[in-house]
């Protein structure tokens, strides 16, 4: 076994990490909806060039055994998947060739038909 | 599997099934609908779940027709056979389930109490002198026809279905029903959402790669060019008229690969799903392919009349569209996986996918409202349709061949 990958340093980050670490999926696209293209791409930028070591740091623990304290960050680094295409490919927060994503209601199982 | 000959990508269609355009009118007409609720939707067969969420003698899911108002029950009995009734109460007719999925003992009715037995049967009504002259061997719950295939439960509601579920699905065969009925498969995740438009419009967006490099311009254009899908059509199938067969480009620097893209693919793989040929062949994929290629993504199936069923290496995906009239529709997709996630880089490494399908997605259901108004208000009054949307036109001969109580040429 190797020797526990240690927490990086991310003091710079930590405004990112409260402001995008939410946590969910649904969450995270509302804060990409609600925020200017200028915040969106300071926090994709600020997060880039740490995510390997965090990923990695993350990585190492069980998925039940990941310490409560970095909550924040794991839904800040899946935050990073949700401003993806915004930074790469539309320079904008909103994909205007699909519909609003927001009428894609999750599901809760294959025969989740939303009349519980 | 995987050879170097197979390298020339597949021919994208052909123009068997003519090249006349195709009227609009059955994506509006009232009447055309009435005669698709009555042929269609009384008679095919229906995907209603997933036997393996059904295991214990008493699960239950209750599955809505909307537009026919038809709701109806599927629960497992003590002897682990599956049966499927109207959820009707034989008393005065009062709903007996009324949750989405459930465990019961019996089917209770909550208007007077009456209750069934798992296979349907009257087991008791209170005070049952009360009636003049119950007999309940009358009173059994109405049966619905009930299959699996694939590890999918099916209904049909006519009182004699014209074909058995495994003759509706012939094109697909006894691999795929073993590939997919593999009980590792698990859901894991999907969404729906309702659209002011007709139903087919979604089930259209889906058989066709002629859209690809235009509608995913902004997501998945390149990397799944449109000049790389094969349509192809079944013409003496019933239940499966077409399908298409998605490859990746040759040139394998097409497409934007994002940083995310990259470092995600460490911790799995994403939105392009895809295992290698032998761990697939391991599990079970021998033999459902359409084709052994090695730039092979995915093959999508028509499920007449509103299933999309995409199978890839590691991936299933289920698109669904049911009317709630011939102006909307419910639509919904699901994901079935055969891995959970066990680590914090898999998450991550899913997360990126169900993203990046999501986007997609939502770009394939964007144009299906406008195309309804156009249809709707006479702007457009008849299509044009091109070998690589050959699939649209098998659908739509099927669709007609049904509505007509035609019989399908070759058909058992
Ligand atoms: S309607 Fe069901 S018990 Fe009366
Ligand atoms: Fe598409």
């Amino acid at each position: 076994m190797s020797t526990a990958i240690p927490r990086p340093e991310l003091s710079a980050l930590e405004a990112h990490i409260a402001a995008w670490g939410l946590p969910t999926t649904e969450h995270r696209l509302s804060k990409r909806l609600s925020s200017s293209m200028d915040e969106v791409r300071a926090f994709y930028d600020a997060m880039l060039p740490k995510l390997p070591e965090v990923i990695d740091y993350l990585n190492q623990f069980p998925l039940d055994g990941i310490p409560k304290n970095d909550n924040p960050l794991v839904w800040a680094t899946l935050a990073m998947c949700e401003v993806d295409n915004a930074v790469n490919k539309w320079n904008r927060v909103v994909l205007d060739t699909g519909i609003d994503i927001r009428r894609m209601i999750p599901k809760t199982s294959f025969s989740d038909r939303g009349y519980e | 599997m995987g050879k170097a000959e197979n390298l020339a990508l597949p021919e994208i269609g052909s123009h068997a099934l003519g090249t006349g355009k195709l009227p609009v009118d059955h994506y509006v007409s009232p009447q055309f609908f009435e005669l698709e609720k009555k042929h269609i939707f009384r008679k095919s067969w229906l995907l209603v779940g997933r036997a393996s969420d059904l295991k214990e003698p008493g699960d239950y899911q209750n599955f809505l027709v909307d537009t026919l108002g038809v709701s109806v029950v599927v629960v497992r009995g003590r002897d682990q056979q599956l049966r499927a009734f109207y959820n009707a109460c034989t008393h005065r007719g009062s709903r007996l389930v009324n949750s989405s999925t459930g465990n019961t003992r019996a089917l209770v009715c909550s208007f007077h109490g009456w209750s069934f037995s798992l296979d349907g049967a009257l087991i008791n009504a209170p005070d049952a002198a009360l009636f003049a002259d119950l007999d309940p061997a009358q009173e059994h719950l109405k049966s619905i026809s009930v299959d699996v295939w694939g590890g999918f439960i099916f209904i049909n509601l006519a009182e004699q279905p014209e074909w058995t579920l495994q003759q509706y699905l012939m094109p697909l065969g006894d691999a795929f029903d073993r590939y997919l009925g593999n009980k590792d498969w698990s859901w894991s995740f999907g969404w729906r959402a309702n659209f002011r438009a007709n139903w087919k419009l979604l089930v259209d967006a889906q058989i066709e790669g002629y859209h690809v490099d235009m509608t995913h311009r902004k997501t998945i254009a390149g990397t799944v060019p449109g000049s790389s899908t094969a349509a192809y059509f079944f013409p003496e199938s019933v239940g499966v008229p077409c399908g298409v067969s998605a490859y990746r480009p040759e040139d394998s620097s097409r497409g934007v690969q994002t940083p995310l893209n990259l470092l995600s693919a460490k911790y799995g793989a994403t939105s392009i799903y895809t295992k290698p040929e032998r761990t697939f062949a391991a599990e079970g994929g021998e033999g459902v392919l359409k084709e052994d290629h090695p730039l092979w993504i995915f093959d999508n199936y028509l499920l007449f009349p509103n299933i999309v069923l995409f199978v890839q290496k590691g991936q299933i995906i289920i698109q669904r569209t049911l009317p709630i009239s011939a102006d909307e529709c419910i639509w919904e997709v699901d994901f079935y996986h055969t891995e959970k996630p066990a680590s914090f880089g898999h998450i991550f490494n899913m997360e990126q996918g169900v993203i990046q399908i999501r986007d997609v997605l939502s770009e394939d259901l964007y144009t299906a409202e406008g195309i309804h108004a156009n249809f709707k208000c006479g702007a457009i009054t008849h299509v044009n349709l091109n070998k690589q949307e050959v699939p649209l036109r098998a659908y739509y001969n099927r669709l007609l061949s049904a509505v007509q109580g035609g019989k399908v040429k070759g058909a058992p």
